[in-house]
């Protein structure tokens, strides 16, 4: 599946000249600091790669940043050539966009069946720029300072972090109410105060009225560094009670709640 | 040591609001005070006052907030503002009924429930640490699921923070979030109750009310003197003809059939507040029974029927220690005969 890996012989050199020749493609240089993360790499291995990869004339340094020269740029059709392909909807992004640039966003506990349509966050230095289709995914362009997200190695694509997908999804999705049950009902397993913290302002209002609702109705107490009934937001009470509710009463209480 | 500040900040924020919202040892012994009692019956009822002090708090607030939407009645009406008006003791109750004056659904209450729980929040501000950095909020409403029976009824319960009853406050955390404190946290809360409260290990108690919902009930507005300092309050009280015809019909003088042994205490309880008979309007308080749709003459069989049941074993649930301050003015059938004769003149009006 990934042929360039196995050319090139490691992660570092396969995330490296990946990242590059996509970034060479839209004009924009990558930081190394941004490469280690998302890949989860080596520092030094990766750093000393890009040494070398500069003495020999490939890429050059744009102040913290860095680029492919014209020399380098021979290497771009022979590196996307070789991109991996899953035909899963996501193909467009693994040949165009710089894994340190997008992450994709799925809901990681789904507490329902159904079909939902992720969402695919785009730095916002590219926004304007025309490069994706879309069709599969919504595509919400945003800052990526301190976003948290890591390429998966097994579906080849950036993805959000379960408590940053989470942020995303209470924050810029329009079905944002129907995530909610998931973070509820799993509460032992996620980092609550890590959604709140990465949400939008309206994200964290959305989901600190479903905690408040969740501890009034349940008698449970969420531990958090949040207030979230200073953040409870009155319009949404209506929506979120009728929504929630039936996820999370039993079949006694059932009888008498949809009374 | 940054987790340590922000530690000492979260703690420092909660003794504050404690200081604000706890009752003072001093205004719960005005109240204890006003009895005869001996130093371990004292000890007992001053237990009970701080829940009842917690009460009369929430009632307080609840009128504030839902001012003509909500109306209150039972016995910690009855017991704590009439009853103790005209200087008869209460009978101790932990419970606060009221009615909501709409047409409303139980969703919508709860809507009502969270819009008052920002209302409090913003009001007493009472977060409990129980790391460097996370807190829960207490002195919040919420639904009490276990009790949750009836789909005409809310029944609602406040987590708050006393001296005596309850669970102690870690053992609630953890049961409550699953949550094991750390023996620094605890520490310092310890070092907070003892400051605050003069006890290390405080207790988390819930005080319970319910809010029923459908007809209307009659209601008038009184201005009440709170005790423990409260200060004057305008509330909404359902009518006490109607509370106590209500009573009347569908306690003391039921027929209960071969049941009658489950509902004794609910009898003897109906039977103390018959107490304010001699204060109500008389024809008034008929014109409610009369309502009920019931023969006077079968009220009275049931009521002597009823009581006999009672007298046979009274004392088991007369010598409760909710009773301990009527205990001291009164005896059994003493109440009884008192309110026979008042009951027979309502009667047959």
């Amino acid at each position: 599946m990934a042929v360039l890996l196995d050319i090139v012989g490691s992660r570092v050199r396969y995330a490296v000249l990946l990242t590059l020749a996509k970034a060479y493609k839209l004009k924009v240089p990558v930081s190394p600091r941004a490469i280690v993360r998302v890949f989860g790499l080596n520092i030094p291995n990766t750093y000393s790669f890009m040494r070398k990869l500069v003495e020999v004339g490939l890429i050059m340094r744009t102040g913290s940043k860095y680029m492919l020269t014209e020399k380098g740029a021979k290497l771009v059709d022979f590196v996307l050539e070789l991109v991996p392909k899953l035909n899963d909807g996501f193909d467009e992004l693994r040949a165009t966009m710089p894994e340190t640039m997008y992450y994709v966003v799925e809901p990681k506990y789904k507490e329902w069946f159904g079909v939902y349509k992720p969402l695919v966050m785009v730095d916002k230095a590219l926004r304007n720029r025309d490069i994706l289709v879309g069709g599969n995914y919504v595509i919400v362009y945003v800052s990526f300072r301190g976003k948290v997200f890591k390429y998966d190695w097994d579906r080849y694509l950036s993805l959000a972090s379960v408590e940053q997908a989470y942020a995303d999804l209470i924050s810029y999705d329009d079905q944002w109410i129907s995530y909610i049950p998931d973070i509820l009902l799993n509460l032992f397993r996620l980092d609550v105060e890590e959604v709140l913290k990465r949400a939008t302002y309206e994200g964290r209002r959305r989901l600190a009225t479903a905690l408040a609702y969740y501890e009034t109705f349940l008698g449970r107490k969420v531990p958090l560094r949040t207030d979230v009934y200073s953040l409870l937001d009155e319009k949404l009470l209506d929506d979120m009670i009728a929504f929630v509710t039936p996820l999370l009463i039993d079949e006694r209480g059932l009888r008498v709640w949809k009374l | 040591m940054e987790a340590v500040d922000k530690g000492c900040g979260v703690i420092r924020s909660f003794e504050e609001s404690l200081e604000r919202i706890v009752p003072k040892l001093e205004d719960l012994e005005i109240e204890v005070n006003r009895y005869p009692l001996n130093k371990r019956e004292r000890n007992q009822v001053l237990q009970s006052m701080e829940r009842v002090y917690y009460l009369i708090w929430l009632m307080k607030n609840i009128q504030n907030f839902f001012k003509e939407k909500i109306q209150f009645g039972g016995g910690a009406i009855l017991n704590y503002i009439f009853l103790k008006s005209i200087e008869e003791p209460p009978r101790m109750t932990f419970d606060l009924d009221s009615h909501w004056n709409e047409p409303i659904s139980k969703r919508s209450l709860l809507k009502e429930m969270l819009r008052f729980n920002k209302y409090l929040k913003a009001l007493i501000d009472v977060r409990m640490p129980v790391d460097d950095v996370h807190s829960i909020t207490i002195y919040v409403v919420e639904h009490d699921i276990e009790k949750d029976f009836f789909s005409n009824v809310l029944f609602l319960r406040v987590p708050v923070i006393t001296r005596w009853t309850g669970e102690t406050f870690h053992a609630f955390v953890k049961r409550i979030t699953g949550f094991e404190m750390k023996y620094v946290v605890l520490t310092e809360l310890r070092k907070v109750f003892e400051k605050t409260l003069g006890v290390k290990d405080a207790k988390i108690d819930y005080i319970r009310f319910e809010v029923s919902f459908g007809s209307p009930l009659p209601y008038t507005k009184y201005s009440v003197q709170l005790p423990f300092n409260l200060g004057t309050q305008a509330f909404n009280i359902t009518e006490l003809e109607y509370q106590l015809a209500s009573k009347i019909v569908n306690k003391l003088c039921k027929d209960y059939g071969k049941t009658t042994a489950f509902v004794l205490h609910d009898v003897l309880k109906a039977l103390l507040d018959m107490r304010l008979l001699k204060y109500v309007n008389g024809d008034k308080l008929t014109y409610y029974v009369k309502q009920a749709d019931k023969n006077p003459a079968v009220l009275l069989d049931n009521f002597r029927r009823n009581i006999t049941a009672l007298m046979n074993v009274g004392a088991r649930y007369w010598g409760s220690h909710h009773y301990i301050l009527i205990r001291k003015v009164y005896t059994l059938e003493t109440l009884v005969e008192n309110t026979r004769e008042m009951l027979e003149d309502v009667l047959t009006r």
